[in-house]
């Protein structure tokens, strides 16, 4: 009438197994994906969940790439095309977060490489690039003795984006991931695919020349 | 690497407290001895702060309607290119062994089917060619107003093809002219004369390369109008009969890529699509004179 024991055990072990399977086979589940998932259905909105979610830290990463208001809305809004128009390739591997970084990344990288070619850094550069130094100067004229005061000040902002656009595409790319954008080095070794190891020696060489050039605007 | 050097290449990881052991050591003994090492490390400091501390860049406030536009104005997928070869790739979540699984699932079940279906086999019928729209015709001022320059004098005949093949057991075979025979054109396609490499118009399309049946008011005209074509193609008069019943029955040889502007020459003064009679049997199939075909055309007076 009941079951023996050994069919009961024989069962919970097949169960065990199954969950087991399962757990090795479910994917990862966060709310992006749910969100991702509705919009390979179909719908759309779910995608403007997600550009809601994240606009303001692509839009920040595209300014940073850039450093011009018009050309990073034009940038994030082609990240978020091209995020659009390639979900499908979003295989979950990941979070969506990554991939999304890995695609901004991507982009802000040609893009910021084609401004270089172009001359486009360097016409900004130019012109504005001493006024800077004296006003900034006039403003803080104890910025070498208390250089922590310049932090706080609005003319810093300048210098060091001018500085990070003068870095290579390699370096700029790791220094807006890591200290702008505040991802890990596990996180960015992901979306770069590269070692660790070497994600850190770039970022430190990256500081360095950034370093350089502060201190010879700032001294 | 001088020791200056060596603690210039430990600022990052002494700025993230990462250095620890005999490096810890070295590092806090150089430091506490070289004030330019110092200097460097507070430097540092102030880069990495000066970074983080950058402040936020807002995006415009209408940035969320630009993006949905955009989005709006593109595609989800890029092409159907792309969809075809994301098939078995693109289903985010599906994990490797469920898509193997499907697609051993499909295999096996197309197995299935193809064991269980039927295995009937039509056998394969000798071609009886195509029949014609018997019927068709339309007037000669009609087809004028199509235009072309006129060779032949519409007001004198019409061209009646016919689409037909040699073979005796084809209801429709026109008799009188004889097969066309051209090693260039396979019997199974000479319908399709678009692989001769010519334009056609799409009447002449339909009338196929057998032969072709001028109705003309005029027979001797409108032979001499054929002839006066003739050396503008390439072509040339080989055989001329006369079957006893007021027609005449001509044989041309000419290029293969002739053929369309011959018959759209004929079609632009005529051509109508009409029988060519059963009463005209159908002789043997003649021979060809290097990569020319030999196309017969039959001349009726207009009743």
């Amino acid at each position: 009438m009941f079951p023996s024991l050994e069919t009961i055990l024989e069962c919970l072990c097949l169960n065990g197994v199954s969950m087991l399977l399962f757990s090795v086979f479910k994917p990862e589940s966060d709310e992006d994906r749910e969100f991702v998932r509705r919009c390979l259905r179909g719908e759309r909105e779910a995608f403007d969940i997600l550009v809601e979610k994240y606009y303001k830290k692509i839009y920040n990463l595209s300014y940073r790439f850039v450093g011009d208001s018009e050309e990073a809305n034009d940038l994030a809004q082609e990240i978020f095309t091209a995020a659009y128009q390639n979900l499908k390739k979003f295989r979950g591997d990941a979070k969506f977060s990554t991939w999304l970084f890995q695609i901004a990344t991507n982009r802000g990288k040609n893009r910021f490489k084609y401004l270089k070619r172009r001359g486009y850094f360097a016409n900004r550069g130019a012109t504005d690039g001493d006024d800077e130094r004296d006003t900034l100067k006039r403003v803080i004229p104890d910025f070498s003795t208390n250089p922590e005061t310049l932090l706080a000040g609005k003319q810093i902002q300048k210098i060091v984006q001018d500085a990070i656009n003068d870095l290579d595409p390699d370096h700029k790319e790791i220094v807006i991931l890591r200290d702008i954008e505040g991802f890990s080095y596990d996180e960015i070794a992901k979306m770069l695919d590269l070692p660790e190891g070497t994600t850190k020696s770039r970022l430190h060489r990256a500081r360095m020349v950034v370093k350089e050039k502060l201190k010879k605007v700032l001294s | 690497m001088s020791e200056c050097d060596r603690i210039s290449s430990l600022l990052g990881d002494a700025y993230e407290e990462q250095v620890d052991g005999e490096s810890k050591m070295f590092f806090d003994e150089h430091l506490h001895n070289c004030p330019s090492c110092r200097e460097e490390l507070k430097w540092y400091g102030i880069t990495v702060r000066a970074l983080t501390s950058l402040e936020r860049v807002s995006p415009p406030p209408d940035f969320l309607a630009q993006v949905s536009a955009r989005l709006q104005s593109s595609p989800a997928s890029s092409s159907y290119l792309e969809f075809f070869k994301n098939l078995f790739s693109s289903t985010p979540y599906l994990p490797l062994p469920a898509g193997v699984a499907a697609l051993a699932f499909v295999a096996v079940l197309g197995i299935v089917v193809y064991n269980q279906a039927p295995t009937e086999i039509i056998p394969s019928t000798a071609y009886s060619g195509p029949t014609r729209a018997a019927g068709v015709r339309s007037t000669a001022e009609a087809r004028m107003a199509v235009g072309g320059t006129a060779t032949l004098p519409a007001h004198q005949m019409q061209v009646s093809g016919v689409l037909t093949k040699a073979s005796e057991t084809s209801p429709s075979t026109p008799a009188g002219a004889p097969p066309l025979y051209s090693k260039a054109i396979p019997n199974s396609s000479q319908s399709n004369l678009g692989l001769m490499g010519g334009n056609f118009a799409t009447i002449a399309d339909r009338l196929g390369a057998d032969n072709l049946t001028v109705e003309s008011a005029s027979i001797d005209s409108a032979l001499e109008s054929l002839k006066k074509i003739l050396p503008n193609i390439q072509g040339q008069l080989v055989d001329q009969r006369n079957p006893g019943n007021g027609g005449v029955v001509v044989g041309v040889l000419i290029p293969p890529s002739a053929y369309g502007r011959l018959t759209t020459e004929l079609i632009n003064h005529g051509a109508v699509e009409s029988g060519a009679g059963s009463e005209i049997q159908p002789g043997p199939p003649l021979k060809k004179e290097g990569n020319n075909v030999l196309l017969y055309i039959r001349f009726v007076r207009t009743p």
